[in-house]
């Protein structure tokens, strides 16, 4: 049993085998670093509890090996990214730096799928980022790809 | 502020555009986007604009698994209007594998010629390659085209190319990460009735240079190479038949990296125009019994060569209305996974289920009252971000 403390001081104690799908942390394991309660200082307790919940349900079905184990997962993945927008932009965050791939990719793909048919403006206001194009320059790029924007 | 806003503010400061988290993250989510998405996501911001235009995030793309897994397909129909040949390059922006769903159908496509200009008789899908098309006419005029990113690229001409003379090949090199596009050209100098020497001479064409480059050896070879090739592991593949008229017919290979060509043997039991590339192996398809068909299993090993019954010859044998030729002369274009085939002829592109015995039509000839376009071409590509231009 392995124990981790999220940067806002919750702690949660995990299975060893659902700890190392947290590579940053195996890695902290394999290297010796990591005492019994391992501090994970960029992930809130909400968020953490989050991430075990999906590392958790992962290695459970990981030992299931038919279609209809695999098509039940898929079902869990998508129920499990219905979350506020914050919440998602958090987990991806926490599943990068504590590097859990599928985990990675799950949300990224969420996000993905969310934003692909919105405006530049509309992503602008997303992910609060500033418009550094001047008014022509912007019009310029427009213009080369009009039928993109159609 | 209360703690949601707060939260959301720590993600946006963190994901601000000039962080490397932040771009690194962004990356990982842009690959996933429809290639339209990608390119209109290039006025967000110059951060942005940037990562989306380096060729480096155009090579990712292309290689990420479901890149690769989803087709489309080209046609050029081919017509008569007015006295005028009328020809026109529809890309179909719908993956293939939607249309096999039973919801899935509707080809959105648009018509390409009218973008680029006049193009003379006879205007040939070469070959597609990494989402790029190679599109060459009788005027030895050559475009690549990328119809996802909607660019082109009009290769310089080349002088020394005799009109109409060339056989075309085009393909990609990885080791040095260069698109090409090979011409054969034979040439006959006829002395006298009894002195007549054949030379053929081979031009390759490098976009990474933008340059034409002429490969020295002028080779005796009294060759006839079909005019297109097939581009695969490497290689531009032509058939080859030669002029002494007991000699088989062969494969013609040119190996793009080593500038070399080899010969493979090819079965001879019926006439054969082109080699395609089925389900990544060499496949022909016979020209007057469509049936007749030969899958190289293992590249280059002559032995290899299977005579398989072609998989739709039962809707052939089905088809008793002998008015109804909808699968009169299908050429096998390629198979979208096990059970999917996709046929076309002058008439229909088919998309063929096997394990299911069905077939579904993507895109019938348009006949409207006198006009009569028939389907001359038809290629698969794959949607990718990869530039049809020169890396200057």
């Amino acid at each position: 049993m392995i124990t981790f403390k999220s940067y806002d001081g919750e702690t949660f104690d995990i299975d060893e085998t659902v700890a190392v799908e947290l590579k940053t942390i195996k890695h902290m394991m394999e290297d010796g670093c990591a005492g019994n309660e391992i501090p994970v200082p960029n992930v809130t307790g909400k968020i953490l509890a989050k991430v075990i919940e999906y590392c958790k349900k992962h290695v459970e079905s990981g030992k299931a090996e038919d279609q209809a184990a695999s098509d039940d997962l898929k079902a869990w993945d998508a129920d499990f990214v219905k979350v506020d927008q914050a919440t998602l932009f958090d987990i991806i965050l926490a599943a990068n730096y504590l590097d859990i791939k599928s985990l990675l990719d799950l949300t990224c793909q969420t996000v993905a799928d969310m934003i692909k048919g919105k405006t530049p403006e509309e992503i602008r206001r997303t992910f609060g980022i500033t418009n550094d194009f001047t008014p022509e320059e912007e019009e310029g790029i427009r213009r080369e790809n009009q039928w993109a924007f159609e | 502020m209360n703690v949601e806003e707060g939260r959301v503010d720590r993600f946006k400061k963190t994901v601000s555009p000039t962080s490397e988290l932040a771009l690194e993250i962004m990356e990982n989510i842009l690959l996933r986007l429809p290639v339209k998405s990608v390119i209109r996501f290039k006025c967000v911001c110059k951060a942005w604009h940037t990562l989306i235009s380096d060729p480096y995030f155009a090579k990712t793309h292309l290689r990420l698994p479901q890149t690769q897994a989803r087709s489309r397909f080209c046609i050029i129909e081919d017509g008569e209007r007015d006295e005028h040949n009328y020809m026109v390059i529809r890309a179909f922006t719908e993956d293939c594998e939607a249309f096999s769903d039973e919801t899935g159908g509707g080809s959105l496509a648009f018509d390409y010629l009218s973008d680029i200009g006049n193009f003379k008789r006879e205007v040939v899908l070469l070959d597609s390659c990494d989402g790029l098309l190679c599109i060459v006419d009788l005027g030895g005029k050559i475009v690549l085209w990328n119809p996802s990113t909607r660019q082109y690229y009009q290769l310089p001409r080349n002088p020394d190319i005799r009109e109409g003379c060339g056989c075309y090949g085009f393909g990609y090199v990885s080791s040095s990460d260069d698109y090409r596009v090979v011409v054969v050209t034979s040439l006959i100098n006829i002395y006298s009735k009894l002195l007549v020497d054949y030379k053929t001479r081979v031009d390759v064409f490098s976009l990474k240079s933008n340059k034409w480059k002429r490969i020295q050896k002028e080779e005796e070879k009294d060759t006839g190479l079909i005019k297109y090739a097939t581009f695969l592991h490497g290689a531009a593949h032509w058939i080859a038949y030669y002029n002494k008229p007991y000699d088989d017919p062969k494969i013609v290979a040119f190996d793009l990296e080593k500038e070399q060509f080899r010969e493979m043997a090819m079965p001879n039991d019926e006439e054969y125009l082109k080699v395609r590339v089925v389900g990544g192996c060499l496949c022909l398809n016979g020209y007057n019994d469509p049936t007749k068909m030969w899958v190289m299993k293992q590249y280059g090993i002559d032995t290899s060569w299977t005579k398989i019954t072609a998989p739709y010859t039962s809707i052939l044998r089905r088809s008793n209305d002998i008015m109804n030729q909808q699968f009169y002369n299908c050429e096998l274009l390629d198979t979208l996974n096990d059970d999917l085939l996709l046929l076309f002829n002058l008439q229909k592109l088919t998309l063929y289920d096997q394990k299911k015995n069905t077939y579904k039509y993507l895109y019938e000839k348009r006949m409207w009252f006198e006009y009569d376009y028939d389907i001359d071409h038809a290629s698969l590509y794959v949607e990718t971000l990869v530039s049809p231009h020169p890396q200057l």
